[in-house]
Order: structure tokens, then C-alpha cells, then sequence
């Protein structure tokens, strides 16, 4: 591996990194992720965000920084923002949840939208970049003539290169690119009044630019290290876990994905009903096909906040509902469901108005109840996703917070049945990052995973529980928004 | 001074409170507990009501008394006054089949047009048709059935097992009228309706009138002075109503373990909605009422969820906004019955990231409670009483947040009357008219509420909710927890 600075742009966490030539993790840092609402939803704070940056490379050990040979960068698709040729911002950097451009997504009718899915692999949807391009077109801060659409990963990459560029899988990601062909597709990008000349040139995730001097300068990095745009953080997740074709990966941040990785995009007609979103691989020679769940790893701050706990009294209460689990102590009966839909519902509905519904509450229900219910409700929820897809899982393989959640791994290996490989190393994202930037493949075994078995009991527990109130969970998924 | 004393015979115990004659004021008072089982030997009644009166010091320097009870309760006496079974209390579900069958032989209507009452399963009527499924043998010895106030009223003219003389058992309008074998129409019992449940007549109370005198007290009770006056006595709402001096026009919402909402009527009302009770109130009209099974419990579940007090679930309330940003409860934790979902159970609805905070819980807890609770009062609209004034009272009465928020839900004065037994101030005003010949006009201090805007999204919110569980309108189209 060649030793590199990671930086993973997450929904709520910006991660940086530092590791070394054997791959290991020498020095990290975390900062919520800067951002600031605007008259139509929540933007990027960038110049909070440059500066989180430049204060890593600046607090390295002057060893290690010497040592630098890359910076790959990574993280949520799906954000974005018009930047010019001098790097000035044309536009806000939308977050990827943002949907103001949702209006010019609205005329599209059904044949224009299989269309889209046809091309694009993606379901029409307000948070892929598509329509956030037109309403920054429409909306721009004076001139737009030489302005790229960059996401905000490839925006950071830009101002240490001075170079625009996108990367495949995040330009898989903005409902513009054709997936089979890998160029822009004037013909989608039409349907929202859109010219391909706001589109940049495409690179796969080994093809970085060197630093540019001033940024080299600035940082003190040599003007030997090469940028990456190791690209989506849900698919460098895949590099980082070795992914391999049978293999699920459960990657757990804010939100949950499902990922596999194809030799082929799945197209078909109940994967667009059930509105899987296809995508290219950041290794550029693979498809991968993903759901994300909007209520994942959100949920354990929710929760936190809603009882009033602090970090460390919530894990302590998870572990103890866990132990009373595992003791038989827990009566499902009493469980409350937990409709998880706290930011919006996952595929197939894809709806972000969505709400989230807790039914069952009685006078006896507890906080620990609550928090059983809910992780329960998640575990649901994942599964009900996980049968939309077309793709046989032989392993599953998570990475995330949720390792540190001995409940919620518990609940998802015994309601599939199906024991779990779970990933003790925290950076999974950023060790895959590293790994595409050296052009080198990860390893799981280096991601330190520990298996969580099911248990055949608590499975027949849990489905017989299952039997009871699915009238109730499927009325609750279908209940008006 | 002159004293009289009120005797309130609830669910949950007896108290006994003795009070001036001529200001109403609370001298001194006593009181004990009933036990928690809800099919009990009614003698505990009775041996509750003396400890009360040992423990409010005796009533020897007491001039008359009058006593209030629980609704509904039967007791079955034979010919010789002996009880010949427990007693089934109206919170007892055992009588939910006979409910249904009743129900089922004449018509849930009938029920409403006879009596004015759409039959639940805590009234008399099923109760009686309950002992006659479970145990006909003490029916066939059953030669009277009254319930608690009525036969604590008898005991306490010197009565009892083996005494014979269930021909002097009295009662008032208020208890005659949860029996739903009694015609507020016409003041009679509905003789039919009762050998119908029962198989066979038995002696009823009689019926007295609202300012009679019950008897005399008699000789040798613990405590209690002998050939004092017996008031006419009555149901707890029905004294409630009398001691707040409820004028037509005044509705009352009292959160208390359920949620109670009455009013004062005229006439009686036939809902065939099936939620307003048309009961009898003390004075000679009517109290209709409609009641949900969760109320005030659910202010402490609120605060046991968010591990705090009630107080500071109120000041938690009252930091967020009225709707709670979308967060929207219906707290049916013990089903409901009104609206009639006895299999439901409590739901939380609209959470999201931002609006899932302990101040929106807090206060959608607060909401959803008394939304539940102003429905009640387009139930009684429905019937053509409007209230034009609300009295809070009960145990989340003096909650803060209750208070600002229910003035935010309802388009009318809302006051609070300061904290009082007001049970046994009924009762104790019953005792003293049969001193003076008229109910004294003891004061009730109110607390008015300052008068906001009105915020109708938090009903809104209330009624969506329910429509996206399918609950149509009262009643429920789809039993999620079935």
C-alpha cells in the first residue's frame, strides 16, 4: 500500500486518516460534517469543510506527513455543486437529502421514468444529482459557462488539484451517467433541460491528479502525492471489505446500505419496481446494485436525544435489553413495533415524507422496550429490503457502528437465520480509500471480523412473533405518509 | 357549628369528610382502602367505611350524612338481607360476553331508546346477567339488587345480613340510571329489562327524590351517632356535579385514571352513536357523559418513557410547539372505549429526526391525551348539548401544560376549581339538605385559565392519525392488535 490521507465525507461525521505503507492506521480524527441551511435546505459548510481538512495534514506528524503518497477521498453520493473553472462555487453544495430540485423531476411520466431506469439504473428520485443540476442552473450565483457539476467529494479533490474531474461511482449516482456505455447521457440529461457541457470528465478511482502547488504549499505535503476520488462511500466500503460476488455488504453509518457487486446491472422490471438503484463499482470493472435504508445508524442518536440518555447509558442499556434477549427474558409480545422510518421510507417506496409510527404501546411499555422495538423494527425493515433484491446471499459482511451493537447484530443474524461476519475494524470506508488509491486489493481478514451466529430458537421465537404481527407491519409500511 | 358528613365510596377506597354546615369547609376527614381484586365480598365495603369513620376521628358530632359510591356495582341480597355472592365490580371485564349478548338479543338500540344508555359491559344490567351465566343458584336466591351506596345506605340505617327489610332500600336518579334498567323518561324502572337480564324479578331501590331523606341513621354502628338523617346519596359524578354547582351550559372534563367528560342537560339524550351515557344528575336533571379509558396514566407513562417527573414532563411540553412539529399520539395504552377499541393498543405517529425530542414526546403525550378527551365533547355536540364552559378537573388537572393546552384545543372559558374532595362535598351537601330543606350554597373557588388561539392542527394531527390506523370516525374499522 502506499502510505495515504483518507478523508470520507459522511452525512453527519467527516473522517480523516492517516495510514501507512503496511496499512495500518497510524493517526484519525473526526469532525461533524460542517453544513448550513440556505433558503431551500441544508448546503455544505466548504469552507469549514477545506479547513477540517487542511488541519489533519497539518497536525500529522511532520514524519508521517513526509511520508504521504496519496490523498483518496471519499464519500455520500448524491451531494454536489456547480463549480466553475477558478474553483468558485456557482452554486450551494447541496447535501445529498436535499430535495429542491424535486419540481423538475415532477413532469417526468412513467415511460420517461423507465426510461431513465433503463439508462441510468436509478428510480427517478430528488436526491440523485440530476434535478439538483437544473435547480442550480436555474438558480445559479451569476455565470455558469464553465461550471462542472462536482460532487462534493470530487469538489474537495479539485481545490488540492486545481483539476475537475468525477469519478464513476459517484457519477453513477447522479442519474445522468449510462451505466452500460460509462459516458453521460445527453438523452437523460435532457429530459430536465440539461446540456452534457455541465458534465466533467470521468475518471475511475486509480486516476488521481498530483496536488497542485499551492495546496502543496499550503499543507506542506509533497508535490509528489497524488488526489483520489476513491468515490461512493457505501461502494469504497465494498473495496475496503474484499467484497465478492455472493457477498452482502451491510455497510451501517447514518443510513444502512444493502450493497452486492454484479457482473451485470440489474435492469429488470421488478428491480425497478422495487426501485434498487444500479450502479459502477469504484474499481470501475464491476456493477454493484444498493438500497439504502434512510433510518440506520441515525436511529441510536434518535433514541439517545428521545430518552434522554448520554452516549455511554444508551450502550449500556442496549447491552443489558442484549443480555435478556439472549437470557429469553424479552416477551415479544410486549414489544412495541417500531415503524423505523424516521427520514423517509427505503425501497420500494422511497418516500421521504415517510414517517416513522410506533404501534403497541401500553401502559406497561418501558424505555428499554422502546429501544428493543426499535432496533427489532430495523432488523425488519433491512430484511424487507434484502428480499428485493435478485442476488443469493452466501455471507454477509458488516462494517460500521453497528459492530459496536451487539443487539442489533443479535436481532439481524436470528431474524434471517443467517450468521454474520462483522467487521471490528471501524474504517472500513477509508481502508478501502487507501486501497484504491495504491491500486492495491484489501483483505477481510484484515478488517479484524468476528462472526455472530443465530440461534435456531430465538429464529423460530422471532418468526413465529413475525407470523403474529405482520398484518399489523405491513398496514403500518402502507399507512398514508 | 353545626357538621355534616360525606361519605365517598369509590374503586379504590372509602373517605369520609366532615364539613361546617354553613361555610362547607373541611373540618376533618378519614379514609380506606377497598382491596384491588374487582369480584369482592361486599362486607369490605362496609368494614371500609367504619375504618374511615374511626379514622376521621368518628362522627358522633355529626348532625346528618349522605353517601356517594361507584357506579353500576350490584349487590344481591336475599330475603333476609344476607349477600348470596360476591360482587362483580363495574371495572370487572368478565362481563364483556353478557355485554355482547345482551346486546345481541334486543338490539344495541333498544338498549339506547329504553334507557339512555349504549350498553358497556360495567353496567348493572350485565352484571346481573353475568351472576345468572355463573351462578344461577345465587340468582334463585336473589330476592333484591342494589348497588353500593344504596346498600351502604341501608347499612347504615341499622340493616344487614339477616336483618331483613330490603324493602327499605333506597336510591337516587344518578344510581338508578347506570343500571340501564331504569327510564330517564320517565322516572320508572324498566321492570322488562331487568327480568330479561336476570331471568326473574327481584326488589329494586326505590327511587327517591333529589332533596328526600333516605331514613335514619341506626343504633349501635361505631362511631355513628343514631337517628341522625340519611341523605339521598347518589353516584360520584352526580355528587361531583353537585359540589361544583354545575349550571346547564358548564361541562366538566375530569382527567383522572379515565377521562370523564359530563355536562348538564334538562332532558336526557339517546346517542345512538353509542358514546354519551345518558345518566341522572342529583339535582333532577341530567348529567350525560362519556368517558375514555386512558387518561391521567398516561401522563405517567410519558414521564416514566423520558425518565422524569411530572413536572418536568410538563415543563418539557411546554418548550415545544403546539402540533409537537407533526409528532402525533393516540394513547389508547389499554385499548379504548371511546372510541370503542377495546383490542388497540397506544401508537406514535409522524416521527422523524428532527420532531423525535423529549419536548415534542412530552408534549404529544399531553396532546393526544386531551384530544381524546375534546372528542368527547363532539360526542355530547352530536347530542345536542353544547357546553359553553369547561371545569377541569381530576389528577392532571393542576399539570401546567394540561392547562395550556387544553385552552388551546377548545373554544370556550376553561377554569380549574381548586382542589376539593368534591365527592364527598356532594354527598356532604345532600346531608345538609336534609337538615335545611335545600342544597346549601357552599363556594367553589375557580381558577380561570387565560383565554390563547386556538390551535386546531393538534386535533388535526389527532384525527389523521386515527385515519391512517383505519380508525374511521368513533368507531374502529381495523383491530390492529386483534
Amino acid at each position: 500500500m502506499l502510505p495515504t490521507i483518507t478523508v470520507d465525507v459522511g452525512t453527519t461525521s467527516v473522517k480523516l486518516c492517516f495510514f501507512d505503507a503496511a496499512g495500518s492506521l497510524i493517526a484519525d480524527a473526526r469532525h461533524g460534517t460542517p453544513t448550513v441551511k440556505d433558503a431551500w435546505g441544508e448546503i455544505y459548510d466548504v469552507t469549514t469543510l477545506a479547513g477540517v481538512v487542511t488541519a489533519f495534514i497539518g497536525d500529522l506528524d511532520p514524519a508521517h506527513r513526509d511520508s504521504v503518497r496519496r490523498v483518496a477521498i471519499t464519500g455520500v453520493g448524491e451531494s454536489g455543486g456547480l463549480v466553475r473553472g477558478d474553483l468558485s462555487l456557482a452554486s450551494p453544495m447541496i447535501l445529498w437529502h436535499d430535495h429542491r430540485g424535486a419540481t423538475y423531476l415532477e413532469g417526468l411520466d412513467s415511460a420517461a421514468r423507465s426510461e431513465v431506469y433503463g439508462v441510468t439504473g436509478l428510480p427517478v428520485n430528488a436526491n440523485y444529482g440530476l434535478s439538483k443540476i437544473a435547480w442550480a442552473i436555474d438558480h445559479a450565483d451569476g455565470s455558469t459557462t464553465d461550471a462542472l457539476w462536482l460532487n462534493v467529494s470530487e469538489y474537495l479533490a479539485a481545490l488540492m488539484t486545481g483539476e475537475r474531474w468525477s469519478e464513476y461511482s459517484l457519477a453513477s449516482r447522479t442519474m445522468a451517467l449510462d451505466l452500460r456505455t460509462g459516458t453521460w447521457s445527453a438523452r437523460i440529461a435532457g429530459l430536465v433541460g440539461l446540456d452534457l457541457a455541465v458534465f466533467p470528465e470521468l475518471r475511475a478511482a486509480s486516476n488521481g491528479s498530483a496536488i497542485s502547488a499551492g495546496f502543496a504549499k499550503q499543507t506542506g505535503l509533497s508535490s509528489q502525492v497524488e488526489v483520489t476520488v476513491a468515490g461512493h462511500d457505501h461502494m469504497v466500503g465494498a473495496v475496503g471489505a474484499a467484497l465478492e460476488p455472493g457477498e452482502l455488504l451491510n455497510s451501517t453509518g447514518t443510513t444502512e446500505g444493502i450493497l452486492f457487486t454484479r457482473d451485470s446491472p440489474a435492469l429488470d422490471d421488478h428491480s425497478a419496481r422495487s426501485k434498487l438503484a444500479n450502479g459502477i463499482s469504484s474499481t470501475g470493472d464491476e456493477f454493484t446494485l444498493f438500497a439504502s435504508i434512510p433510518t440506520g445508524g441515525s436511529a441510536f442518536a434518535t433514541l439517545q436525544g428521545m430518552l434522554g440518555l448520554s452516549a455511554e447509558q444508551l450502550t449500556a442499556c442496549i447491552s443489558a435489553v442484549h443480555e435478556n434477549y439472549l437470557a429469553g427474558r424479552i416477551d415479544l409480545r410486549t414489544v412495541p413495533l417500531v415503524l423505523p422510518q424516521f427520514r423517509g421510507s427505503p425501497p420500494p417506496t422511497k418516500n421521504a415524507s415517510a414517517r416513522g409510527m410506533i404501534a403497541g404501546l401500553n401502559s406497561d411499555t418501558t424505555a428499554d422496550d422502546i429501544v428493543f422495538g426499535c432496533f427489532l423494527g430495523m432488523t425488519l425493515q433491512f430484511r424487507d429490503v434484502l428480499e428485493l433484491f435478485p442476488d443469493r446471499v452466501e455471507r454477509i459482511k458488516v462494517i460500521g457502528p453497528a459492530s459496536r451493537n451487539p443487539l442489533w447484530l443479535q436481532l439481524k443474524a436470528d431474524l434471517l437465520g443467517t450468521p454474520l461476519s462483522v467487521s471490528r475494524f471501524p474504517e472500513v470506508v477509508s481502508r478501502g480509500a487507501q486501497s484504491l488509491a495504491s491500486g492495491e486489493a484489501s483483505s477481510w481478514a484484515r478488517c479484524a471480523p468476528e462472526d455472530v451466529f443465530s440461534d435456531e430458537q430465538r429464529t423460530r421465537a422471532l418468526g413465529s412473533w413475525y407470523d403474529d404481527v405482520r398484518p399489523q407491519w405491513e398496514y403500518l409500511k402502507g399507512a398514508p405518509a | 357549628m353545626t357538621l355534616v358528613a360525606g361519605i365517598d365510596s369509590s374503586t379504590q377506597g372509602c373517605k369520609v369528610t366532615v364539613r361546617d354546615l354553613e361555610t362547607g369547609a373541611r373540618i376533618r376527614e378519614g379514609k380506606a382502602s377497598h382491596p384491588a381484586e374487582t369480584i369482592v365480598d361486599p362486607e369490605v365495603w362496609w368494614s371500609a367505611l367504619l375504618t374511615a369513620v374511626s379514622r376521621a376521628g368518628g362522627l358522633r358530632d355529626v348532625e346528618a350524612i349522605s353517601v356517594s359510591g361507584q357506579q353500576h356495582t350490584p349487590i344481591f341480597l336475599d330475603v333476609d338481607g344476607n349477600a348470596v355472592s360476591d360482587s362483580p365490580l363495574w371495572n370487572d371485564t368478565g362481563s364483556h360476553a353478557q355485554m355482547m349478548d345482551l346486546n345481541n338479543e334486543l338490539g344495541r338500540d333498544e338498549w339506547i331508546r329504553r334507557t339512555g344508555l349504549p350498553l358497556t359491559l360495567s353496567d348493572t344490567v350485565t352484571k346481573i346477567r353475568w351472576l345468572r351465566d355463573v351462578n344461577p343458584d345465587a340468582v334463585r336466591k336473589t330476592a333484591a339488587v342494589a348497588v353500593v351506596h344504596d346498600w351502604l345506605t341501608w347499612r347504615l340505617m341499622g340493616y344487614g345480613p339477616s336483618t331483613g327489610n330490603i324493602d327499605k332500600l333506597t336510591t337516587d336518579r344518578s344510581e338508578a340510571s347506570g343500571t340501564a334498567y331504569w327510564s330517564g323518561e320517565t322516572g320508572e324502572y324498566t321492570m322488562d329489562l331487568f327480568e330479561h337480564a336476570f331471568g326473574k324479578s327481584a326488589f329494586l331501590p326505590r327511587v327517591l327524590d333529589p332533596l328526600d331523606t333516605a331514613g335514619l341513621t341506626g343504633a349501635g354502628l361505631a362511631g355513628i351517632p343514631a337517628g341522625i338523617p340519611i341523605g339521598v346519596g347518589s353516584g360520584d359524578n352526580a355528587a361531583a356535579s353537585l359540589a361544583l354547582g354545575l349550571a346547564e351550559g358548564d361541562a366538566v372534563l375530569s382527567l383522572g385514571t379515565s377521562g370523564v367528560v359530563y355536562t348538564r342537560s334538562a332532558k336526557p339524550v339517546h346517542d345512538f352513536a353509542g358514546y354519551v351515557c345518558s345518566y341522572a344528575d342529583a339535582t333532577g336533571d341530567h348529567l350525560p357523559l362519556v368517558a375514555t379509558l386512558n387518561a391521567a396514566r398516561n401522563l405517567d407513562l410519558g414521564a416514566a418513557l423520558l425518565g422524569c417527573t411530572h413536572a418536568e414532563l410538563s415543563e418539557l411540553a411546554l418548550q415545544a410547539t403546539p402540533g409537537s412539529e407533526g409528532l402525533t399520539l393516540l394513547p389508547y395504552f389499554e385499548g379504548e372505549r371511546t372510541p370503542d377499541l377495546p383490542h388497540e393498543r397506544g401508537s406514535l405517529h409522524r416521527a422523524s429526526l428532527t420532531n423525535f425530542t423529549r419536548p415534542n414526546f412530552a408534549r404529544a403525550v399531553i396532546e393526544g391525551t386531551l384530544a381524546s378527551q375534546v372528542a368527547m365533547l363532539d360526542a355530547l355536540r352530536d347530542c345536542g348539548v353544547v357546553p359553553s364552559r369547561l371545569l377541569l378537573i381530576g389528577g392532571g388537572a393542576q399539570s401546567p401544560a394540561v392547562q395550556q393546552i387544553l385552552t388551546q384545543m377548545v373554544p370556550m372559558p376553561v377554569a380549574v376549581p381548586e382542589p376539593d374532595e368534591y365527592v364527598t362535598k356532594g354527598a356532604a351537601m345532600q346531608a345538609a339538605s336534609t337538615l335545611t330543606g335545600e342544597f346549601p350554597s357552599w363556594p367553589v373557588t375557580m381558577n380561570e385559565l387565560p383565554g390563547t388561539t386556538l390551535q386546531p392542527q393538534i386535533t388535526e394531527q389527532h384525527e389523521a392519525a386515527k385515519a391512517a390506523l383505519g380508525y374511521g370516525g368513533l368507531i374502529s374499522s381495523l383491530q390492529l392488535a386483534d
